[in-house]
């Protein structure tokens, strides 16, 4: 129902054995967030808070829940959608299993997600931020969609973010990563580039531009980049990797 | 007797992944070493990960081990761990029989006692559970 919304064509019979265990009748939480990623979609994990539920639902975004609508020594586990809310009458809408609007008490419905440790998550269309979204928890999930094979995905997730946060080193250096993932070397390059001016004590953004620029043969520019990425942090054995490297290559050209 | 022979068994697979995990390295191009990710950004670490990644490839595999025991099926279980992360591998490794799982339809309480049905029951009308649909609670 979730991917259905976030406009992904897809099957409860193709889901399940992706996500179903048979022996426990049910799916982890931990998978319920690595399927959207097979789909190119951001799954966002909420903060435990009824207010930050509440701000996604009315920004548009179903929210899945885990509940556990039995008790503590007796659990029942369970997923929903979170649909609707009404804080005048006090209730909440989920998307229940067949039960398209099942409508209870907000209270109630508290009480079955306490149990189940106010989990919460989103699954969004790449592109569209959480209304609630927090810097680093977004970085997060988008730099596990651009490893998930998603790098386009996941560029469309650094760029939305760029623009809520624009001095996030992450979304920056995620954008030239995901590039660099898709071996599309010189829109890597510009982003690396584009760090180092936005961050210039940034050691990570002054490798990754070296090591572009040693791919595109710019040996000069590649000792320049790594040298200020050692003056910066002359701890991490990775740039003198890459110092290794460059030097190699300009010793095999002369 | 059985228990020392899995010990040791294991003891030999975990060497022979270590000395195929280096193996890959050396065979990796020297150019692909160089770029810093942007997990690692994000955890601002770059080194031990050779470490962390020898454990993560023994985690995958308990993982999937676990999946195929509790019924998934064998490409299944391998497709499912291979979507993971590594940090999710590590939460899940060892857990799966003690991690709640959530279905979306709501199953029927088979086998639940009569006992517990009139708990539940009570507790649904006082709004503290939603079991049962036909329950509407008492405001």
């Amino acid at each position: 129902m979730m991917l259905n919304w976030a406009m992904i064509p897809v099957t409860p019979e193709q889901l399940s054995p992706k996500l179903f265990i048979p022996d426990k009748k049910g799916s982890l939480q931990i998978e319920m967030m690595a399927v959207p990623r097979q789909y190119g979609i951001l799954a966002y994990p909420l903060a435990p808070q009824l207010a930050d539920l509440l701000q996604e639902v009315s920004a548009g975004h179903p929210v899945l829940v885990f509940q556990n609508l039995a008790l503590s020594w007796y659990p029942q586990w369970h997923y929903a959608v979170v649909v609707a809310y009404d804080l005048q009458n006090r209730a909440i809408t989920l998307h229940s299993g067949l039960e398209a609007e099942h409508r209870i008490p907000l209270s109630t419905f508290e009480h079955t997600w306490a149990r189940a440790g106010y989990w919460a998550m989103l699954a969004l269309p790449p592109g569209n931020l959480p209304a609630t979204a927090e810097e680093t928890r977004l970085m997060k999930t988008a730099a596990i969609l651009e490893n998930a094979k998603h790098p386009q995905a996941a560029i469309v997730t650094y760029q939305a973010a760029l623009k809520r946060w624009p001095d996030s080193l992450a979304a920056r250096m995620g954008i030239g990563n995901s590039y660099y993932a898709l071996k599309q070397i010189d829109k890597a390059g510009e982003a690396f580039y584009q760090a180092t001016i936005d961050h210039p004590h940034a050691a990570v953004a002054f490798n990754n531009l070296a090591q572009v620029y040693l791919e595109q043969h710019q040996l000069n520019k590649a000792q320049n980049a790594i040298q200020q990425a050692i003056r910066l942090d002359g701890e991490s054995p990775v740039y003198r990797e890459t110092e290794a490297v460059i030097r190699k290559e300009t010793d095999r050209q002369y | 007797m059985f228990v020392t022979m899995k010990k040791f068994f294991n003891k030999v697979c975990i060497s022979m992944m270590i000395l195929i995990m280096f193996c890959l390295n050396i065979q990796m191009p020297v150019a692909q070493a160089a770029i810093v990710s942007t997990d690692q950004i994000i955890q601002q670490q770059s080194h031990s990960m050779e470490r962390e990644k020898i454990i993560a490839f023994l985690d995958r595999a308990e993982v999937q081990q676990q999946l195929q025991s509790h019924g998934v099926a064998l490409q299944d279980a391998k497709d499912r761990v291979a979507n993971l992360s590594d940090a999710e591998v590590q939460m899940l490794s060892g857990k799966i029989d003690q991690l709640p799982a959530g279905a979306s339809a709501a199953g029927a309480l088979i086998g639940a006692a009569v006992f517990i049905f009139l708990v539940l029951l009570i507790t649904d009308v006082l709004g503290v559970t939603d079991v049962f649909s036909f329950v509407h609670p008492v405001r």
